[in-house]
This record gives C-alpha cells, structure tokens and sequence, in this order.
C-alpha cells in the first residue's frame, strides 16, 4: 500500500494563495470546506454500504447525533435511497436546527423526491414541502447560504411553473454569481415561459459573451428561432432580424461540426420559418442518417432519441 | 475531481483547496470547447482529445449543464482519440460496487450514452480500489451490468493474445470503447467480485501507462515490482463493422472464503462494550517477512515498496496451528520476525470524539505496535525493536485479547493514519506464530 500523506485545505491555501482571491470567493470557499467536509462519509475508501454500517454502530453506542445523521444522509443518498436520507436530514435539522447545509440539502432532497413523485404520477412526496423547509435559509446571515437558498428556492418555482417568482429568485442569486451557467439558463427557461422572450435573450447573449459556453450558444439560438416564430406573423421585421441572428450562430457552428445533427435540426427549423421547406428537408435527412448510427444501441442517450423524434415530426 | 478532494472542495462552486492547487482549462485554452467552469473541460495532446468530467458534485442528469457541454464538445472533436476519465467508474467490483452506488449507477446509465454515441474508446476512473480492465464493449448501461449483447470484443486485447481491439479508422459511434479502473495506485487494494465486463482484475498495485501511436492506443499495468500484468491495445485501421459477441467468455465468478476457525475473543482480557472498529478483524495488511524495513518504516509518510520484500495479506499471519490465513510457509528455521502495517482514515473532527484506542489482537509470541510512528504498546518483547529485539516472551494465541493504548489518541491525524505491529517468535523453531490485529476506539465519557 502506497500512502502518501494528503495536503490539507490549509496547506494548499497557504501555499498558493491566490492574490485575486476575491473576498466572495473566500467567503464560498469557507462555507465549501464546511459543507463537503460534513458531507463526505468517514470511511471514504469503503463503500457506503459499510460507512452505513460503521455509523449505526456508532449510534448505537454514542446515541443519534446531528453530525452522524447527516453522514449518515449522505451515504443513504450515495446508495440512492432518498427517502431514508430525508428522514435522517430531518432528524438531523430536529437535533441541530442551526445546521443550515442539512436544511439546504433537505430542500434539494425534496425537491428531486416531488420531482420523482409527480414523474410516477403521484400526488406528493412524503419526505415534506422544500418550500417550507428552505424559507429560513432566505433569511439567514451567511451570504453564501442565502444565494445557495435563492437559487433552489428558484429551481422549486420553476418546478412548480411559479415563472415570475423563479425569474426573481435567479435574478438575485445571478446578480452575486453571475457566471453560473445553470442559472443563467434556468433564468432563460423561467424568463420565456413568463412572456420575457427579449430579456431571456439579453442575458443568453451577455452570459455567452463571458463565458463562450456552447451549452449557453444553443440555448441562445433555440431562444432566437422560438421567439422569431412567436413573431413571424406581428412583428416580422423582428422575426427576420433574429433568424438571420440564428443563422449566423449555425453557419459558424456546422463549420467546425463533426456530428451536425443537432444544429441541422436548427437550421431546418430557420428553414421552415423562411418558407424553405425543400432545403429544410435536406438537412432533415442528413440529420437523420447521423442520428440513425448514434442511436445504433438498445439504450441510447435520450436527448438524441428526442431529437430523432422532432426530425421525424418535422418531416411528415 | 474525486471525492477525497471534494472534502474540501466543491464542484458546483468551483472552489475551493483542489481549484487553487489546479488550473484547469475552462475557455478551451488546450483545445477542447469551452465548459465555463474548471469542473469539468477538454483538451488535445496530439491526436488525442481528453475529457475530464467531475463524477463527484455535479448533477449527472442528460439534460443537465454537464451532459449537454459534454455532447457539444463530442460534436467538434475531430481528434483521432478520445479519452475521457473521471472518479466514479461506471463498472466495477473492487472495494465499490458499480450496481449500487448513485455515482457509479448514474455514470454508467446517463454519461455512457452520450460518450458511446460520440464515438469515445477509452475511460479511465479510479474511486475503486483495484485495476480492472473491460474487454471491448458498447451499450453496457443496464443496472446491474450484465454482459448480454454488450460485449464487441471477448478476447483480451494483446496482440500477442487473443489479438488487438479493432475499430474503424476515425470517430465513429458505437464501435466499442475499454473501460479502466485505475484505483490502485496508494489505498489498500480490495474486492467484492467481478464485473460481468471485466477482461482484467488484479489486486496488485501499480500504474496504468498509455501510448499512442498514430492508429494503435496501448494500455499497460505496471504494478510495483515494474512488472507489466496487464496489456490491451486498440488499433483503428479501415472500415470496421462492429458484432454483438453472442457468448462472450467471462472471467469465473469471484467467491472469498476464509477456510479458517473464526477466532474468538478472550475472557482474559475483558473488551470495552462500546467500541467501534477502526481498523476491523480479517482486514488486508502490507507485511515483510524475513528481513528488516528502514528505521521509518512506521511513519505515514513511508511508502512499503514491493521491490523491498512488502507483500499484502489478510490477517492473521503468521504459520502452524493451521490458524492463520496468509501463511508464512517459509518462517520456521529462517526468521523470528514479521513486520505488517495498515491504514485507516478519520473523517475531519472524528479524533476529538475518541476517548480510547485499544488493540484486539491474537497474537503469538510478542509484538510491538505503532500509531502514526509512535510506539503505542508493547507485549513480550522487553527489550529492543526490530533486529534488536530480545528476550521474547513465549505466548500462545488463544483468541482476542484486548489492550489499551495509552496515551495513543494524541497521535491520530485527520484522514489517513497508520498502525504498524513488529510480531516476534521466541526461537527460530518455534511450532508457530501468529499476528491477528483490529483497531477498537472508544467515545469519550459524556462530561
């Protein structure tokens, strides 16, 4: 066996201790270190099943405390058994109601449980609202946790079709991050389904300005050619000026594609919208080949299954 | 980014110790596309394309950030090459199970996908303590894996053995891609089975060497001794048509059983009722039998090195008495010593909770211990260590006996600590000896 010894947190922080540090990113930094360190099991070369173990042992002799529920909620979530690992995240919270990342982590948890649940048809879940158990955090004193909290607090709007409420949560929470590019598209989607197709857009283009993302870039084009087809037949001239936008974005990106498929579906769509439906169907096609081979498989990737269904859609 | 260093850093955040020790290529810098965060990125190496995605901290969802940058980058690529690695392997049965864990599952079923349609050949993941190796596969995501109509490739990819991996010249979809895990570079190797997908498993430590060379990527295990134990290769040439193997030939399951009497716990030395496992019964430990380590060799900081005579075993060790588990066929007449150590970990904040440290240990004639490199206990051995041990008691192993280590919890660490025993017969023709060690702690007594 190997073992070298491990450079602790305060070692690398020490010794590389970045003069652009700046004073959020320490503050973010802290409240990492607090949180994965909490997060993480104790015996993190084992297999959860045997940190489980390690841990009930434990409790049974030092008695449940809010430290081992919430190592223990860990491993349970590592073992996808969500509905045990709320159960101890919320015991946890009942031991420690000071215990903000349980809290946080608890919402996350429900969340994903009432995602599930609605997925299966079911009314609710039973692990508890994640509304009502993040409210506090909305409040509290540590920035880094309230940002945390407005930003989940906006996923569950979004969850739950609240637009304009998930468009204020992301908007706060981007105006102290604004380079979160998950927020950045959650903004968009809550944005366009709100009415704010020209707001949605302003921040697509100025997020992929910063960060040059392509997942921002086709999240743009989309955007261009929905809301160009919104107002294809009020506000044309509009309507004319995105789709030539959008064109731009293809022409540049099927120059340096190997796999064209996904922005041949855009540009059949740009196609379409301009009455092009001979052209349109060419590069239909062509996307369809692609999308025949990598889908060659019993399992395929499900973003490239739906898209072969919107090809196929779109050609009848 | 893997989950030892995701104790203190976060991915999602983008910060923390690992991201200032790296700097990681977000903006495309080395080619690649940009990802916008240093969580996950691409770059090129030649005819290479690496991507590195973080298992750990991020939402592995198809629809999530990570998913979709991940395809758009597959989409550019033109390299040769791909290689993608990352910390959770999607396939493994060392000391994680891949059927089981949400990382290892979500990896498998959701990221797969997407590489194996953008033509990927290789990943590299570690997490698993233990290499394994998969023959040429395509379309495994299924949980729990199984190797019904995934398996392109039976054979063991030497070309001086069954023959290379062969694929089309370029980037194509579905041809198959090699699964390595790699975790067995430094943590104690183990194993709870064999992968369905698995050509290779070795419990051996070592490194994996990559080449590549125009159309043919090689993979070697170099284990410590700098012996090559294993070898694939995948050779890229012309127009390959890929074939599902109908009954591929899979390695044997993978049975552990101790055929030893359980040994019980004596009534000499009366156990604390509340103690917890540190370092648990019938454990795996690096051992030297028969010649003497450096002076250091109980300090964290000493690598045993299988060039200096370390092997590993589980205890007990030791021979006669058909009692022990790793046998020492050859001790009687040679040598009066063995030296074993092991290691344990101790998550931030869990050595102040601890009261007590105490040894089980079964053991014949007498031993001395060491915590972290601090001589903790010694029995039977009154004077001396090492070459200059002497007068050793003779003693009988009759089951567990348990001792107190005082004064031993002052020199636990956070994380990775190391407990090494120095066993001793009395004589050179002795019958037997034995060394059947755990690790107990005790809670400190409530104020």
């Amino acid at each position: 066996m190997i073992v070298r010894r491990k450079i602790t947190a305060a070692h690398v922080t020490d010794i590389h201790r970045q003069p652009s540090l700046t004073a959020m990113k320490v503050a973010m930094l802290v409240v990492a270190v607090l949180i994965f360190a909490t997060m993480q099991p104790g015996i993190a070369h084992d297999g959860p099943e045997s940190v489980i173990e390690s841990l009930n042992a434990t409790m049974l002799k030092t008695g449940p405390t809010a430290d081992l529920l919430f190592r223990r909620a860990t491993e349970f979530r590592a073992m996808r058994d969500d509905l045990q690992a709320a159960a101890d995240l919320q015991r946890a919270i009942h031991l420690d109601g000071s215990l903000e990342i349980a809290r946080l982590e608890l919402a996350r948890l429900q969340l994903t449980l009432e995602k599930a649940a609605a997925a299966s048809g079911e009314a609710g879940s039973a692990a508890g609202e994640p509304l009502e158990t993040l409210d506090p955090l909305i409040s509290s004193q540590d920035e880094s946790i309230k940002i945390a909290a407005l930003a989940l607090r906006g996923e569950i709007h979004l969850s739950y079709c609240q637009w304009a409420a998930a468009v204020a949560d992301f908007t706060s929470a981007l105006a102290k991050r604004p380079d979160e590019i998950e927020w950045v598209l959650w903004l968009a989607t809550a944005q366009q389904e709100n009415g704010q197709q020209a707001a949605s857009l302003i921040g697509l283009r100025k997020s992929f300005d910063t960060t040059q993302s392509p997942v921002v870039r086709a999240v743009l084009c989309d955007t261009l050619i929905e809301t160009a087809r919104l107002n294809s037949e009020t506000h044309s001239v509009l309507s004319a000026s995105l789709l030539r936008e959008a064109e731009e974005i293809i022409d540049d990106e099927l120059r340096d594609s190997r796999l064209k498929s996904a922005w041949l579906i855009r540009r059949a769509l740009v196609l379409l919208l301009n009455n092009k439906p001979d052209a349109a169907k060419q590069d239909l096609d062509s996307a369809l080949a692609e999308l025949n081979i990598r889908l060659a498989t019993h399992r395929p990737d499900p973003v490239l299954v739906k898209d072969r269904e919107r090809v196929q859609l779109l050609l009848k | 980014m893997g989950n030892h260093e995701g104790k203190t850093s976060s991915g999602m955040l983008g910060v923390g110790p690992y991201y200032d020790a790296y700097k990681c290529p977000k903006r495309g810098e080395a080619g690649g596309l940009p990802s916008a965060t240093e969580a996950f990125y691409s770059f090129n190496y030649a005819n290479i394309h690496f991507i590195c995605l973080n298992s750990h901290d991020l939402d592995r969802g198809p629809t999530a950030l990570m998913a979709r940058w991940l395809r758009a980058d597959l989409e550019k690529t033109k390299s040769d090459w791909i290689v993608a690695y990352w910390h959770h392997p999607p396939y493994t049965k060392g000391s994680h199970d891949s059927d089981k864990e949400e990382a290892l599952v979500e990896m498998r079923e959701l990221i797969m996908p997407i590489l194996e349609a953008g033509g990927a050949d290789l990943a590299l993941t570690g997490h698993s303590h233990i290499y394994e190796r998969s023959m040429l596969i395509d379309g495994a995501y299924q949980t729990p894996t199984i190797a019904d109509r995934v398996i392109l490739d039976d054979g063991d990819g030497d070309p001086k053995g069954d023959g290379a991996y062969r694929k089309s010249k370029g980037l194509h979809a579905h041809q198959g891609m090699v699964q390595v895990v790699t975790g067995n570079g430094g943590a104690k190797v183990s194993r709870l089975g064999t992968s369905p997908v698995m050509k290779r498993v070795l419990l051996e430590y070592g490194s994996v060497i990559l080449e590549v060379n125009h159309d043919t990527l090689t993979g070697a295990m170099v284990n410590r001794g700098g012996v090559k134990t294993d070898f694939f290769s995948i050779v890229k040439q012309g127009s390959v048509i890929p074939g599902i193997v109908a009954t591929p030939r899979l390695l044997p399951p993978y049975t552990v059983s101790i055929d030893k009497p359980k040994v019980e716990k004596s009534e000499m030395t009366p156990f604390p009722k509340n103690a917890v496992e540190l370092i648990k019964p019938n454990a795996n430990w690096d051992y030297l039998a028969g010649s003497h380590p450096p002076e250091q060799w109980t300090s964290i900081a000493y690598i045993p090195e299988e060039t200096g005579g370390w092997k590993s075993g589980t205890v007990s060790i030791g021979y006669g008495d058909s009692d022990d588990v790793t046998e020492l066929t050859d001790m009687k007449d040679k040598y009066t010593f063995v030296y074993a150590r092991t290691d344990f970990e101790l998550p931030p904040g869990a050595k102040e909770k601890i009261g007590e440290l105490g040894l089980s240990i079964s053991y014949d004639d007498g031993f001395i211990a060491y915590l972290n490199g601090h001589e903790v206990l010694r029995v039977g051995v009154p004077s001396g260590r090492g070459a200059n041990a002497k007068n050793v008691k003779s003693h009988e192993a009759d089951g567990y006996e348990y001792f107190k280590l005082k004064n031993a919890v002052q020199y636990l660490t956070d994380d990775d600590n190391i407990l090494s025993i120095e066993g001793h017969n009395d004589n050179l023709t002795s019958s037997d000896f034995t060394l059947d060690p755990y690790l107990l702690s005790l809670p400190k007594a409530l104020p």
